[in-house]
């Protein structure tokens, strides 16, 4: 009984520090030269301005593409350290594809901008917390 | 031979007794890299989470046997590293007390003593007195520290009052100084200027540009310089030629365009000309030459050649560059003509902005000063710094140089620093990920302690 109430109670505390918001928005992007506004439920860290988004499935940080960075370091040193940010270079050594987006969920004005790194068809994340994640496991 | 390669590369990997395969070989040049940094660094840093780190991905990929008998030596190094963190902490506790209160190193030396179950070698009394010294140290720096932030359009939005930050993104082009210089002059003029432009008038006359260079090779440059020459030629906005990657497909980057073009240049000259009795290619004449002309033109218009000149000049249409291949002499020249096309419109200087540089000729101390005052006047300084310090406030020495922004100054009452907002040119993303800078947006807060080691100099409006 006291073990139950003391997972809960975590389980509780650790729901409320996450502060993860997903819900229904637009993504948009550029594609063969023409601007595309997609609908898409994706998730972020909430009341935070221009925070980075992430896909559904991957709330809370838990999908496979970001689980066990260890087993995928990234040697980056063929790229000059000045150019450019390492979230683009990670995302392309782990055989994502970066891309700039704009974003905003429905209940917003306005919009804010991020980059995020496409896994597949339902699976993203922001260069920034790739960058987070993969950073004891990145050479350059 | 074989028997000897693998002997080689058997002596090559330290320490280890057994020959590794498969990914773990794949991989060794990764481990054999990593190793070696963790030698350097146990030099001077505690080196512990890097070791854990590979050690993660070592037995992963080479398995158990492999791993403890690298940790032999590895453990060396941890032990080296402690000790090492321990007289560094030591050095910047002293270090910095001329700033502020040395807490966090003070943490630092007490979380490697209890590892090393030893005594913290610095003692109480020492402590003390440099707790003492850094505090008075802030109460007087806390005066000159006044909270300053001078971004405003066209560099940010205001969004409800708010500053929403939108810094720009060189990706893969080593253009920073460019960026930098673009942003110092669109803050004057109140108008996005184009750092493309300003890159390529920096790079014209350059030796790279005498020896022939494609205009993507040639990379790094000095802010100030950067900024006076565009002063001189006359502005040209981003309107008329964009530096922004959102623009370009999401396959494709500012970098990429523009060695498309320069391919587009060798794609029009093999299809307007034949191959040269002995060597060399001949231009072709008269009607084959029209013929061929016009067929890269109808191909280009539609689409069937690769690039997205379209939106790297939007200004132009195709019979302009059409025009401009033609007369263009190398791949480098029709970049610089397609520039002047779209530029050609150009601000002039009526502001009679000029920027001075302040290196390694000036005084660290005299650059701080210099800082604090156009901070206050309003204005926001190009700062050329070592990236590297972004990941690690402690990093100042590697061979990572490059340009950003100040744009802002604060004093952060936690620990007694006063800090300058660094605006970087790498997008939204953290261009490093020490938690102290408080990355966000593209932004980092770099405390004066930090910027004065990491700064190689700051470019102001004179």
């Amino acid at each position: 009984m006291l073990s139950r109430i003391l997972f809960l109670s975590l389980l509780f505390i650790s729901s409320a520090l996450a502060e993860e918001v997903c819900k229904d928005g637009q993504i948009k992007y550029v594609e063969k030269q023409k601007e595309i506004i997609k609908n898409v439920k994706f998730c972020k860290n909430k009341n935070v301005e221009q925070a980075n988004i992430y896909s559904v499935n991957c709330s809370k940080k838990e999908c496979s593409f970001l689980k066990e960075p260890f087993k995928r370091p990234v040697d980056l040193r063929r790229y000059a350290s000045t150019m450019g940010s390492a979230g683009f270079k990670v995302c392309r050594e782990l055989k994502g594809s970066p891309q700039i987006v704009q974003y905003k969920f429905n209940s917003d004005k306005y919009w804010d901008d991020d980059s995020r790194c496409i896994v597949d068809k339902n699976t993203f994340v922001s260069n920034s917390i790739l960058l987070d994640i993969w950073k004891d496991f990145i050479l350059k | 031979m074989k028997l000897f390669i693998l002997l080689l590369f058997f002596f090559s990997f330290n320490s280890l007794a057994e020959i590794p395969f498969g990914d773990c070989r794949k991989y060794s040049d990764y481990f054999e890299s990593q190793y070696e940094k963790i030698e350097e660094a146990s030099e001077s840093r505690d080196v512990s989470s890097k070791i854990e780190s590979l050690n993660k991905t070592l037995r992963h990929f080479c398995g158990k046997t492999v791993t403890d008998k690298t940790n032999v030596k590895l453990e060396e190094y941890k032990q080296r590293g402690y000790k090492n963190h321990l007289k560094l902490m030591i050095e910047e506790a002293e270090r910095v007390s001329e700033f502020r209160e040395p807490a966090w190193e003070k943490s630092e030396l007490e979380r490697v003593s209890k590892i090393l179950k030893i005594k913290n070698p610095l003692d109480e009394k020492r402590y003390s007195d440099l707790k003492a010294l850094g505090r008075s140290n802030a109460r007087k720096r806390k005066s000159k520290c006044s909270s300053v932030d001078n971004r405003k359009p066209p560099l940010v939005e205001i969004r409800n009052g708010k500053i929403i930050d939108r810094p720009r993104d060189q990706d893969s082009i080593g253009w920073c100084y460019a960026f930098a210089a673009a942003d110092l002059i669109s803050h004057k003029i109140g108008k996005k200027v184009s750092a493309i432009d300003v890159a390529n008038a920096y790079n014209n006359g350059s030796v790279k540009d005498f020896l022939g260079f494609d205009e993507t090779s040639m990379e790094g440059g000095f802010t100030g310089a950067a900024a006076n020459t565009i002063l001189a030629k006359g502005l040209c906005l981003e309107s008329q030629l964009p530096s922004d990657d959102y623009r370009f497909s999401s396959d494709s980057n500012l970098e990429k365009e523009y060695q498309k073009v320069e391919k587009l240049y060798e794609q029009f000259r093999n299809r307007t000309s034949e191959p040269g009795r002995l060597f060399g290619r001949n231009t072709l004449e008269g009607r084959k030459y029209n013929e061929a002309a016009n067929s890269f033109e109808q191909d280009l218009a539609c689409n069937k050649l690769e690039g997205e000149i379209n939106v790297l000049f939007p200004t132009l249409s195709t019979g302009d560059f059409m025009k401009i291949i033609k007369e263009a002499s190398s791949a480098n020249d029709l970049v610089d003509k397609l520039v002047a096309k779209s530029c050609k419109k150009r601000i002039s200087n009526n502001l009679n902005l000029e920027f001075e540089s302040d290196s390694f000729l000036t005084s660290t101390n005299s650059m701080v000063t210099t800082i604090d005052k156009k901070l206050e006047d309003g204005d926001i300084l190009g700062l050329s710094y070592r990236s590297d310090t972004l990941s690690d406030l402690l990093e100042h020495e590697t061979n990572s140089r490059h340009a950003s922004l100040i744009v802002a100054r604060k004093f952060n009452e936690t620990t007694g620093s006063c800090e300058y907002l660094i605006r970087n040119s790498w997008g939204n993303s953290p261009g490093g990920t020490d938690p102290r800078t408080r990355s966000s947006g593209g932004n980092h807060w770099m405390p004066e302690e930090y910027l004065r080691q990491t700064m190689d100099g700051i470019n102001y409006v004179k």
